[in-house]
């Protein structure tokens, strides 16, 4: 009956355990995601992940680079030039407009660290 | 026996730990940005359960910004718009929203001693033909052109709006963007929606919380960075800055908030910040404390009973919290 009791323990144990490592690995998935997010007058032109460098140019508009965990924008053709001049950004949540160009540089995660940004 | 019920605990210790991320499946996060309006950039970010669903709101969202716009557009605008008032010095059948928002300005006129006055629409002109080709105002324009602010030459009587100074126009520009937040909010909650956020040119409406919690919204260093997070549900964060809009004229940097007073680019702070459950007295309510000096600013913001952060150059904060 004592040793009943303990293999019922075991089984118990083992249950919690996997189900801790299933929880685990489907956040460690979660958390993984960053993406940045190209719209051009409103709809999706193309997404990116944030852990590659590389240079996105947007339609001939202006290009976007993605570095190191960062994305700034260069060669814009639009007069005013506030896009550049808006810098680097590197947090989700965090974005860079165009608005003479219609296009919005974002980044995004399942659970970005901030919604909005003011 | 036994056995089975150590594996119905465990199940449902499984199930609970993997209860969250359930939830999560079940509504997902969507988001419309719109760069055709209130020149800036919109954003409604909603948890919906399908595409479907948040196509058709954000379809209803847009429509509704799209129509406000139009009304309050005092460079486009058709018939029936701010555009028809300030051409034609009359308004007649003016539509509820212009009528309600005009409200919300005679208002902040008092409110705010003066600072937030819709009636300097000449001044404001001056100021966006200055972003546009590059060169300052000229002293003089600006000076005569403040003599044709008195908003007490704005009449409202029923549904019909008239201006008496014939040199004299309206610019909501600066409390447009709360109204129509609050109004677009109220679009979305009528299909049901009970999870959304409008964020228009930093002017933020939260309705309810996110499945994880509240909604987090970060106040921008104007160096750089984030100054400050706010965790807020069913509240509004609404942010007036140098930095959102500007233009550089011979190496200097002018905003767009002009002080009624100086006829100048206000700039006693970098940035105010005011958290309330209405989006459009938070707008009214940043734009006139940005204007004005700190001790009256936080007496106002006090009678209203609202939460509010100045942001002053050198980065330091003064809050009424």
């Amino acid at each position: 009956m004592k040793s009943r009791l303990k293999s019922d323990l075991l089984l118990f144990v083992a249950i919690v355990l996997a189900a801790v490592a299933i929880f685990a690995i489907i956040t460690a998935m979660k958390s993984d995601g960053t993406t940045v997010i190209i719209t051009l007058n409103g709809s999706t032109y193309t997404e990116a992940d944030l852990s590659k460098n590389v240079e996105i140019d947007v339609d001939g508009l202006l290009t976007v680079v993605i570095d190191g965990g960062e994305v700034y924008v260069k060669d814009f053709t639009c007069p005013d030039g506030l896009c550049e001049r808006s810098g680097a950004i590197s947090k989700s949540g965090e974005s860079i407009v165009c608005l003479p160009c219609g296009v919005v540089v974002k980044i995004t995660a399942d659970e970005p660290e901030y919604d909005f940004i003011n | 026996m036994r056995k089975i019920l150590a594996i119905l605990v465990a199940s449902t210790v499984l199930l609970s730990l993997c209860g969250c991320g359930t939830s999560v499946t079940s509504v997902n996060r969507y988001e419309s940005v719109y760069t055709d309006l209130f020149d800036t950039d919109c954003t409604f970010t909603a948890y919906c359960s399908s595409d479907e669903e948040f196509e058709t709101v954000s379809n209803a969202v847009y429509a509704e910004l799209s129509h406000l716009d139009a009304l309050f557009d005092i460079y486009n605008g058709g018939e029936g718009s701010l555009k028809d008032l300030n051409d034609n010095k009359i308004l007649e059948n003016a539509d509820h929203d212009i009528l309600e928002l005009l409200d919300i300005g005679v208002l902040f006129y008092d409110l705010s001693g003066g600072k937030l006055n819709i009636a300097m629409g000449s001044v404001l002109t001056l100021w966006h033909d200055a972003r546009e080709t590059g060169v300052l105002p000229d002293d003089e324009a600006l000076s005569e052109a403040a003599n044709h602010c008195d908003i007490a030459n704005l009449i409202i009587d029923g549904d019909t709006v008239t201006i008496t100074d014939p040199d004299m126009s309206i610019d909501v520009g600066s409390i447009a963007k709360g109204y129509a937040a609050d109004c677009a909010a109220e679009v979305a909650e009528s299909y049901g929606l009970t999870s959304f956020a409008l964020d228009l040119g930093g002017n933020v409406k939260t309705v309810g919380e996110k499945p994880t919690g509240k909604w987090v919204i970060g106040i921008q260093d104007p160096d750089g960075g984030i100054l400050k997070t706010v965790e807020v549900a069913d509240q509004s964060v609404v942010t007036s800055g140098d930095y959102e809009r500007y233009t550089i004229i011979d190496g200097e940097t002018y905003s767009h908030i002009i002080d009624p007073d100086t006829l100048y680019p206000a700039s006693l702070y970098r940035s105010v910040t005011v958290i309330c459950e209405s989006s459009s007295l938070g707008d009214a309510l940043s734009t006139s404390l940005f204007c004005m000096d700190i001790e009256s600013g936080k007496a106002l913001a006090e009678e209203l009973g609202v939460e509010a952060l100045w942001v002053y150059a050198d980065g330091s904060t003064e809050s009424n919290s």
